[in-house]
């Protein structure tokens, strides 16, 4: 079963080059997911916020939101791109090939896309989270998960910036560096619009 | 013995195709080679050897990878080979 499911796999992967795709936007809408957070985490410790349950909640409502705005972005834009290949094809063949493994393949690929897409930020949401249910249930103290919290998003802005440089085969200390940067944006821009009163905090 | 012009989209390739072909019951070795290249398609030809070689069931497994068959260009049977080159 499983080793037909693999089979199965790689011969869409042969056909469609899904894998690549998949992994772009894994990466795209999983730095989304833990940059939004970011932002958000930084907001409601701004503005002291001290209910863990109200900032895990309205952390995962965003993650769900992303994850669902990209599930439907990416499969659409992914089943509109294939058909548009497949009728290219079709005209060249002079036949239909929706029952064929290339009609197939076209249509895991918009799956696996969307799928990969919708996923991403929603872990990325909830992995950056994490700590803020523990806190809920009285594990660890609520500045801890702050804390806690914004050493995840870290993690994964860098880990997500090395995973790059491992495809590109650039220095993985410095592409996970690059993606650090986009959180100290956001980190330095709060803090500024902040201090400056405009956050109305 | 069974040779067959068949036009394929460029992907899946040839290789996986004839692994597909080799791997059918009564087929005991297949040999694609490419006539013609264009942007999207190729023209191959396919010749198929084997003791029990089912014309539907090639048909049937060429058309699941999104090939037509153009035309039968040979066609071998009984229990020895007239010409086997």
């Amino acid at each position: 079963m499983l080793n037909t499911l693999r089979k199965k796999y790689r011969s869409y992967e042969r056909i469609t080059g899904m894998s690549k795709i998949a992994r772009r936007y894994f990466v795209m809408n999983a730095f989304d997911g833990a940059l939004t957070m970011f932002g958000l985490i930084i907001g409601s410790y701004l503005a002291r916020v001290s209910n863990p349950v109200l900032v895990f909640s309205v952390g995962m409502s965003t993650a769900l939101a992303i994850g669902i705005s990209g599930l439907w972005g990416a499969f659409l834009t992914e089943a509109a791109e294939r058909q548009r290949e497949l009728n290219k094809l079709e005209r060249s063949m002079l036949r239909k090939l929706d029952s064929s493994y290339i009609g197939e393949a076209s249509r895991a690929a918009s799956y696996m896309v969307g799928g990969v897409n919708a996923l991403s930020p929603f872990l990325a949401g909830l992995i950056t989270l994490s700590p803020f249910l523990f806190a809920g249930k009285g594990i660890i103290e609520v500045d801890l998960a702050y804390r806690a919290s914004l050493g995840i998003c870290f993690g994964i802005f860098f880990g997500l910036g090395a995973f790059l440089g491992r495809i590109s085969k650039e220095f993985w200390l410095i592409s996970g560096v690059k993606m650090l940067l986009a959180g100290l944006t956001v980190a330095l821009l709060t803090f500024a619009l902040n201090s400056s009163g405009i956050l109305g905090t | 013995m069974l040779v067959l012009d068949v036009l394929k989209p460029s992907e899946p390739s040839i290789v996986d195709m004839a692994k597909k072909l080799g791997e059918m019951d009564g087929v005991d070795g297949v040999e694609i080679s490419v006539l013609e290249i264009d942007r999207r398609v190729e023209t191959v030809k396919i010749t198929l050897e084997g003791s029990s070689l089912n014309f539907e069931k090639i048909n049937a497994a060429l058309d699941r990878y999104g090939a037509t068959i153009h035309s039968i260009d040979k066609v071998a049977s009984g229990k020895k080979l007239i010409n086997p080159s």
